[in-house]
């Protein structure tokens, strides 16, 4: 048995996956196809195998909750709807949504009730790795009259066990007040995305979506987490493809809100879920201008910074600085409602991977493509690597889809718009975490 | 949600646990019936005879509406119309009766060389002005016979070429399905003529999505104007049927016009060196898509990412051409057109209660959440049932696994505004060494 040959087996799909599992590389030990990712370098996994190594061993700890976020504050009213009375300054908009509150105590995790965030935390994990997500429902504070579960599905896992799969049908949800552990262990790298799957098109309009990851085993010394490096930096890959490498990577979440929805559900009061029309678009939870205001953090004091302030619960900037020349890796990943066309002014766009599956046949023909415009529809991802222009300068991201660039319909731009800010070589130090 | 929202869809989900309980009794005896679950196909062809016909149909929140279909000389009004299954290579012959009151026709889009009553079916024009896109069936009795030759394997549709926004809406649709001549030496099926495409005996399913405006239906009914303009539909239907309707098997007494199920039912495989799989699935299970709403469809299925084999019936998996199959785990089916894709779902982790246990804690039942009526067997283990709780119903029937298969645009999985409903059915997955389980 050849370990490499056995790890590039999984990289593309349930075919390869199953054709590997019939090569018998899981043999007698029964671990599978995880234990085998885990396996490559010779990691030791027992047979049987009950748990993995504490290095292959990764704990989140996410909460899930309510809270008041700001959409732009100049963007076009909804007579009674928007922005929403209720709304403590400097906030307009209810959602739902998650924390991530690893490392915090009990106490300091049940005191972020009524403080989500959206969009929901990026986790990023490894592949070969054995994940343990526990997920705690904290309640709803402007909602003492509901009951509402909560669940973590992590959309596009493949070979999911119900159990873990988070659908409340299946299987089981969180109540208030208890929590639920979520095991994983992904075979396969690619962009996925999770979401509340409770009363799910209620909860994930509410917010509670959000983008993740997996990283190939390709980037790691063999048999370990330690990130490889060459001349030219990290080596990090979208694929366990040599062709899939990129020096500087960006989550770019899509996702829309019908304000009316979200002050219905503040007020007590019934939304038709199939009627949808939405007013804001996001990147990662902002919509433009705010795309481009800096990282925030939930648990950082803002005061005298009302810039900030407004923007606490909603963390992610999308302003991606990169270096001219790079290779630049954007993982799209989409939980809103409706179809987005996304594209940078000026720059082919090489999608090679969508929905966490390398754009590769059974026989390994590359399906990939290059194109000017990123077309996707709700659930869907794609992995889009470009090269960063020699020229210095300000880049648009945008959907072109306009109707989409216009905060509530009140024209102008804003929604799902972004920039790409292009530096001279050596500029932006080389990217650590995303 | 409220709790009258939520005990109303738990009185819709005991029905549909008697259903599962029937299906599974009936299944006792699998062989016997075999059209319970995946595509049912109408008898008889290559020729056929189709009536366009009017009814009713059940929503599962308790609404009835009035809707267009056809019928068949064994079969009522139903919606959709019967799925047509034939072989690559028949001379397919549909004879068309109108018993509207509006002429009425058929289009077969990925067809060449259509007749209708013997000349070429072309689009029908009067005074320099369409009036439909295949010759008709006039209005009130009227028959138009179209015939074509299958020369190509795959997934198609047909519909109504005369004013088709609004008679395909109120039901006139249906699956055409042309199966390939090659199979493989096992005699295993094949999606299409290259042996990639093969799929499991018996593991055929098919999903025609389409979506329903209760006003223009009630409009059409009473013979009264309806302004497009307003039109929204509130009802997302698989087969015809909604969520959790969508999971009764076929043929299922209480949707007499709705008899075609989307349940998606499997075994886990086969895995080398595991001893219990062996008698497991080792094909996978091939999903026809078909979507006639005037929406893309964005469609996801829970538990494995899908294998897109073939888009409107050309097959990206053409042994002479370079494989173009692409994985999915939303599968994007695109407004009138259609998607073949391939599912299956392999136990990786092979987690045993005794051997190989899940190695997290189990939050214990008094500390989750169920549904009134659940499809969890309350164990993570393939095969194994746990403790159920008190005054919960279980759809489980031998420890087998349920994933959802769903609309993405959620709200296409709503029934009137609500969710958990729509445009949703499940994956059946079972244990492959059960002898309580039911996949053949």
């Amino acid at each position: 048995m050849n370990d490499e040959n056995a790890v590039s087996g999984t990289r593309s799909g349930l075919i390869s996956r199953r054709n590997l599992l019939r090569a018998g590389v899981v043999g007698a030990a029964g671990v599978g196809v995880a234990g085998v990712a885990a396996s490559k370098g010779g990691l030791a996994i027992a047979a049987g195998g009950a748990t993995y190594p504490a290095a292959f061993q990764r704990k989140v700890h996410l909460a899930a909750t309510d809270g008041w976020v700001s959409m732009p504050s100049n963007s076009k009213k909804i007579a009674g709807f928007w922005p929403d009375e209720l709304a403590p300054n400097p906030y307009n908009m209810y959602v739902f949504g998650f924390r991530d509150v690893s490392g915090f105590s009990e106490s300091d995790v049940i005191s972020q009730r009524g403080l989500a965030q959206i969009s929901a935390p990026t986790l990023a994990f490894d592949q070969g790795t054995q994940i343990e997500v526990t997920l705690t429902n904290l309640g709803l504070s402007q909602r003492p009259d509901l009951v509402d579960g909560h669940t973590m599905h992590w959309h596009g896992f493949n070979n999911a066990i119900p159990i873990f799969d988070g659908v409340p049908e299946m299987s089981a949800s969180v109540p208030i007040g208890k929590s639920i552990t979520y095991l994983y262990r992904p075979t396969d790298p690619g962009t996925y995305m999770y979401h509340c799957h409770f009363e799910d098109v209620e909860h994930v309009q509410m917010g509670m979506t959000g983008l993740l990851f997996v990283r190939p085993s390709r980037n790691y010394v063999p048999g370990t987490l330690t990130q490889r490096f060459d001349s030219r930096g990290a080596m990090r890959y979208v694929f366990d493809d040599e062709d899939t490498r990129y020096d500087r990577e960006f989550p770019l979440f899509l996702s829309e809100n019908m304000p009316e929805d979200h002050w219905r559900d503040a007020h007590i009061q019934i939304s038709d879920w199939a009627y949808y029309h939405p007013g804001f678009s996001l990147f990662n939870g902002r919509a433009f201008p705010d795309t481009i205001a800096p990282d925030t953090d939930p648990m950082a004091d803002y005061t005298g910074n009302a810039a900030l302030d407004r923007l606490k619960y909603q963390p992610k900037s999308s302003l991606f600085e990169v270096n001219a020349n790079e290779r630049v890796l954007l993982r799209v990943a989409h939980l809103g409602s409706i179809r987005h066309t996304i594209t940078i002014d000026g720059i082919p766009l090489d999608v090679v991977g969508a929905d966490a599956s390398q754009l590769k046949g059974t026989d390994g023909h590359n399906n990939g493509y290059t194109t000017n415009s990123v077309d996707l529809g709700p659930g869907e991802s794609r992995d889009v690597l470009f090269t960063a222009p020699s020229t210095p300068g300000t880049y648009l991201i945008y959907d072109r889809n306009f109707m989409n660039l216009s905060n509530n319909g009140g024209g102008g731009y804003g929604g799902m718009l972004t920039h790409l800010v292009v530096r001279a070589p050596g500029t932006v130090p080389a990217q650590i975490a995303v | 949600m409220n709790l009258t929202k939520f005990t109303a869809f738990a009185a819709g989900l005991a029905c549909v646990a008697a259903a599962l309980v029937s299906t599974s009794v009936g299944s006792a005896s699998a062989a016997t019936t075999p059209s319970s679950e995946g595509i049912l196909c109408q008898p008889g062809g290559p020729t056929y005879t189709l009536s366009t016909a009017t009814g009713h149909i059940s929503m599962p929140d308790g609404n009835v509406l009035f809707s267009w279909g056809y019928s068949t000389d064994t079969h009522g009004f139903e919606l959709p119309g019967p799925a047509l299954c034939v072989n690559q290579g028949d001379h397919v012959t549909i004879t068309l009766t109108n018993t509207l009151d509006e002429d009425t026709s058929l289009v077969f889009p990925g067809q060449s060389g259509v007749l209708a009553d013997g000349l070429p079916s072309l689009p029908v024009s009067n005074g320099g002005k369409v009036t439909s896109l295949a010759p008709v069936a006039t209005k009130g009795g009227g028959s138009v016979t179209y015939e074509f030759n299958a020369t190509t394997a795959g997934t198609f549709l047909y519909e109504s070429g005369t004013d088709p926004a609004k008679q395909v809406e109120m039901g006139l649709y249906g699956a055409l399905i042309v199966r390939p001549t090659a199979t493989d030496s096992a005699g295993n099926p094949r999606a299409y003529e290259d042996a990639r495409t093969t799929y499991q005996t018996g593991r055929e399913f098919l999903h025609i999505l389409s979506q329903v405006d209760p006003k223009l239906h009630l409009a059409v009914e009473q013979k009264k104007p309806f302004d497009w303009s307003t039109y929204a539909a509130k009802y997302f239907l698989i087969n015809g049927r909604s969520a959790p309707d969508s999971v009764s098997p076929n043929n299922a007494s209480w949707l007499p016009s709705q008899p075609q199920g989307s349940m998606v039912h499997v075994k886990e495989q086969v895995q080398a060196g595991v001893a219990k799989t062996a008698n497991g699935d080792n094909r996978p299970a091939l999903v026809r898509y078909i979507n006639v709403m005037p929406t893309d469809a964005a469609f996801h299925p829970h538990g494995n990412t899908e294998r897109v084999i073939a888009e409107d019936g050309a097959s990206l998996d053409n042994a002479s051409l370079p494989d173009s199959s692409y994985g999915k785990f939303l599968v994007d089916v695109g407004s009138n057109r259609t998607v073949d894709a391939l599912f299956e779902w392999t136990n990786v982790e092979n987690y045993d209660p005794v051997s190989n246990p899940v190695p997290v804690q189990i939050a214990p039942y008094q500390d989750v959440l169920t549904s009134a009526s659940t499809w969890y067997s309350m164990s993570p283990y393939l095969g194994s049932t746990g403790e159920l709780p008190a005054g919960i119903a279980s759809m489980n029937v031998c420890g087998e696994y349920y994933h959802m298969a769903h609309n993405h645009a959620l709200q296409f999985a709503t029934n009137y505004g609500a969710s958990f409903g729509g445009q949703m059915t499940l994956i059946r997955i079972d244990p492959a060494d059960s002898l309580l389980c039911t996949a053949s």
